[in-house]
């Protein structure tokens, strides 16, 4: 059965730069590598948290790593590489994206959580809010990101990112008052 | 801060631990970006396609008049010349006179000439000297020529060409020992073919036969194709794999071809021998002999071909201590060491195994 292919949606994807010379294919394949040994888990993390899979979440890392790498000279020369994969990683769940599935062999983690029936409870209740609403809180209380990057990541103004904020824990807090 | 929202960040901090692990991850996606380029290259040679018919009713004259210039030029391939073998790796393809030896080159005895394809072991020796002769390696674009020391500070040359319209760099350079080395990368799918020995003339005419394949001469796909629904481990019955005129074995390397060959003859023989002789159903989990965190390898994918033209699909499974059968879309058998002499011998790759996999 053909893969999935990889959705295409329009997003502030940078045009993809011509074949590099071969020291520059060396230096971009290296540090690409050591950007994701750097920065790989905590955006396993990030999208794991976001989305509640782990599957899901290394299908999504994955493919805005992918999707870096073939313009990661261009990223390299601006500021910040991780916001650009973050950002993908985000809309693309926002968006309910279909992606390729992983090839990569994922095994669960074996570690247990230390949950108390309260933390339970609002993991589930984080899973039944708006995707937006759960992305920024993840977003601000995993990622600590401020407001702004928040509302650069999810494309949306600073005030509707703190308007989701407030409802969602409203809504958190009425669940799991007593 | 909101006694809420510190419960919010307890509870994502405690469910971190999901998180899958980064091993691999780095890999995964610059596999995931080839793929994506490739499909952009396709598409790009369609439209260049579309672009040239249109061109040839009559306005190419017109255009090249007006430009005043010819188009790109192009590395100049060639088809392959009569008497030369074609090995293919990682989705290039490329020929060589028929009588080069296939990856045996071990370092200390190397013959005259050789052609190597990842994945093989090559040991290095330190004690002999390494004797100047002529080599052609196809290898992942990470172990360029031009990183070797011996090259340093020699006049070297490097080039965009076009390997018959995706995108390549030929770098050029010689040895103070008067070998020559051309290397051809296609950082498309970040694979190259590096051609190193005394003869320029020789090494550029094996290069001139090299080809971005998605499908090579035997038949096998760059990419694992996706898990079809048969193969799974189910207790029978067992494969039948009647006459085939032919075999081709494709060995994956993660998701990338590594290897191909087509057996014909005896070869063919020996591979339908050892399936026939298979006990139906996978191979038993053998959870004492696993280790942790050593995953099953990829699959090596069989085509039997047949004279009426049919052709069987065979999925084989074989490393780990778990998950190890050969499947076809009617069957399922156990594989076994003597399917694996029968198909990883004459592929050539160097792999070593040994499991407490039936003989037979």
């Amino acid at each position: 059965m053909p893969e999935t292919p990889e959705s295409t949606a329009e997003l502030d994807v940078a045009p993809v730069t011509d074949a590099p010379a071969l020291p520059q294919l060396v230096d971009r394949v290296t540090d690409f590598d050591a950007f994701v040994a750097a920065r790989g888990e905590a955006l396993l993390r990030m999208a794991t948290l976001l989305t509640g899979d782990p599957g899901r979440a290394d299908e999504l890392v994955r493919s805005a790593l992918g999707r870096a790498y073939l313009r990661w000279t261009r990223l390299r020369r601006g500021d910040d590489p991780e916001a650009y994969i973050r950002r993908h990683v985000v809309r693309q769940h926002l968006l309910r994206l279909r992606l390729a599935p992983s090839r990569r062999m994922v095994v669960l983690s074996d570690r247990a959580t230390t949950s108390t029936p309260e933390r339970e409870t609002t993991w589930a209740l984080l899973a039944r809010l708006p995707r937006r609403q759960r992305a920024v809180l993840v977003l601000r209380c995993s990622a600590e990101m401020s407001d702004e990057q928040i509302a650069r990541t999810l494309g949306c103004r600073v005030r509707t990112v703190r308007v989701d904020a407030e409802r969602a824990l409203a809504r958190l807090d009425e669940a799991v008052r007593p | 801060m909101t006694d809420v929202e510190t419960l919010v960040r307890e509870t994502l901090a405690d469910r971190e631990v999901l998180a899958p692990p980064v091993g691999g991850l780095a890999e995964a996606a610059i596999a995931s970006a080839r793929r994506r380029r490739l499909r952009r290259h396709t598409l790009g040679a369609v439209v260049a396609c579309v672009v040239a018919g249109l061109l040839s009713t009559g306005l190419v004259a017109v255009a090249r008049h007006a430009l005043g210039r010819s188009p790109t030029v192009g590395w100049s391939t060639t088809s392959v010349p009569t008497g030369w073998q074609v090995v293919s790796s990682r989705g290039l393809q490329v020929a060589v006179p028929a009588d080069w030896p296939v990856n045996a080159d071990t370092g200390c005895a190397r013959a005259p000439f050789s052609i190597t394809r990842d994945p093989g072991t090559v040991l290095d020796c330190e004690v002999a000297p390494r004797r100047p002769g002529t080599e052609v390696t196809i290898q992942p674009a990470l172990a360029y020529a031009e990183r070797d020391d011996a090259l340093k500070g020699r006049p070297t040359s490097t080039e965009q060409v076009s390997l018959a319209g995706a995108p390549a760099i030929l770098f050029r350079g010689s040895y103070p020992d008067g070998r020559a080395a051309l290397v051809l990368t296609v950082p498309g799918i970040d694979v190259q073919v590096a051609a190193i020995g005394p003869d320029p003339a020789l090494l550029e005419r094996v290069l001139q036969t090299t080809r971005v394949v998605e499908v090579d001469d035997v038949g096998c796909s760059r990419d694992l194709l996706s898990r079809p629904a048969w193969d799974r481990p189910r207790p029978g019955p067992a494969i039948r794999p009647g006459s085939p005129t032919s075999v081709s074995v494709c060995l994956y390397e993660g998701t990338v071809l590594g290897a191909s060959t087509r057996l014909t003859g005896r070869q063919a023989s020996a591979v339908v021998a050892a399936m026939s002789a298979a006990r139906a159903g996978p191979v038993p989990d053998d959870p004492r002999s696993c280790v942790a965190g050593l995953s099953e390898s990829s699959p090596m994918w069989l085509q039997l071909r047949y004279a009426d033209g049919s052709e069987q699909d065979v999925r084989v499974r074989f490393s780990g201590c778990r998950a190890r059968w050969m499947a076809s879309p009617t069957g399922v058998s156990q594989v076994s060491v003597a399917l694996l002499r029968a198909t990883l011998v004459p592929l050539r790759t160097n792999l070593p195994f040994g499991s407490d996999l039936p003989r037979r």
